[in-house]
């Protein structure tokens, strides 16, 4: 495995990683190829499975745009399972995480 | 008559580009073929990039919005696949929206005229899955502010010069109660944690 020598050589490696798996936005074809090839995929709308909308709707002002909070930890366990072929996230796993968030909380 | 569907995405968008401003059946046809290629692509990516699903359907909206307006991508010119293209401009047009919210409301015709073709195209390499797994779960063990923090001097500090804006900062500044060098220290800290994390899990 790649060593990282420094925090600068990490930071770039970080940056290409969270661009593959949507974290960020990817910009390279790589990293677009990853997402497709990775990311579980979120049932579209009905409504929006055609361009109708972009004929039918003014653009939603930005202060009439309703926030509907996404269940982050489902989502994010669904990431990881894909990232393992679909397969569970083993609990000791699941209780790693959950004590690295708690020690990095603390800190 | 050809088939739409044979056509390359260049040729779809060169064709959609031609005819557009005649308002022709064709042109619009090319649009809803490239449409249904990538709207999946899309919509996944707006949902996984905002935790908001309200701000991710926003983004998908205005995303196409400007690709209909400024149907510019160019194969050639461009060097890159359509869906990186598509995802570069959802990305300008996310920061358009940030600094609509901060300096009020531009219209979004001149919003995505500013920089609707520029991003960076470095053909970086990714790292291995095994650690784009690992840097995505240290990321995901992260507390929400240090997380939020991290993600958006990341998505704004490219690495290729190009520094997190002043509004950005002083939004941050704002949310989480705390100074510019403190927002700073606490990006460090959790570089410093990832790397760890990551090292420590391998």
């Amino acid at each position: 495995m790649k060593e990282f020598n420094d925090l600068t050589a990490f930071e770039a490696e970080l940056r290409a990683a969270l661009k593959s798996t949507g974290q960020l936005f990817p910009t390279t074809d790589k990293e677009v190829e990853y997402f497709m090839a990775h990311a579980p995929k979120v049932e579209v709308p009905e409504k929006y499975r055609t361009t109708d909308f972009l004929l039918q709707e003014d653009l939603i002002p930005l202060e009439k745009v309703q926030s509907k909070t996404i269940d982050i930890a489902h989502t994010e366990q669904e990431w990881a399972m894909a990232a393992r072929n679909g397969k569970e996230i083993p609990q000791y796993i699941l209780e790693r995480m959950h004590e690295d968030k708690e020690n990095a909380s603390k800190k | 008559m050809f088939n739409l569907k044979d056509l390359s995405d260049n040729e779809l968008m060169k064709l959609f580009r031609e005819e557009k401003d005649k308002g022709t059946q064709l042109g619009w046809d090319a649009f809803n073929e490239i449409y249904s290629r990538y709207y999946d692509f899309m919509y996944t990516l707006c949902q996984k990039r905002f935790h908001d699903s309200a701000e991710a359907e926003m983004m998908f909206i205005r995303t196409w919005d400007a690709v209909k307006k400024r149907p510019t991508y160019n194969r050639q010119k461009h060097n890159t696949m359509f869906a990186t293209w598509l995802a570069g401009i959802a990305k300008n047009v996310a920061c358009d929206v940030d600094n609509q919210r901060i300096h009020g409301d531009i219209p979004v015709e001149e919003a995505i005229g500013i920089e609707a073709d520029v991003h960076d195209f470095d053909e970086e390499k990714i790292p291995e899955r095994k650690d784009i797994e690992l840097m995505s779960d240290g990321l995901n063990s992260l507390p929400e502010r240090e997380k939020e923090i991290m993600l958006t001097y990341m998505e704004y500090d490219t690495g290729n010069g190009q520094y997190l804006p002043r509004n950005i900062i002083k939004t941050l500044c704002d949310k989480f109660k705390t100074t510019s060098p403190n927002l700073r220290k606490i990006k460090e800290r959790s570089l410093k944690f990832l790397k760890q994390y990551v090292e420590s899990h391998r």
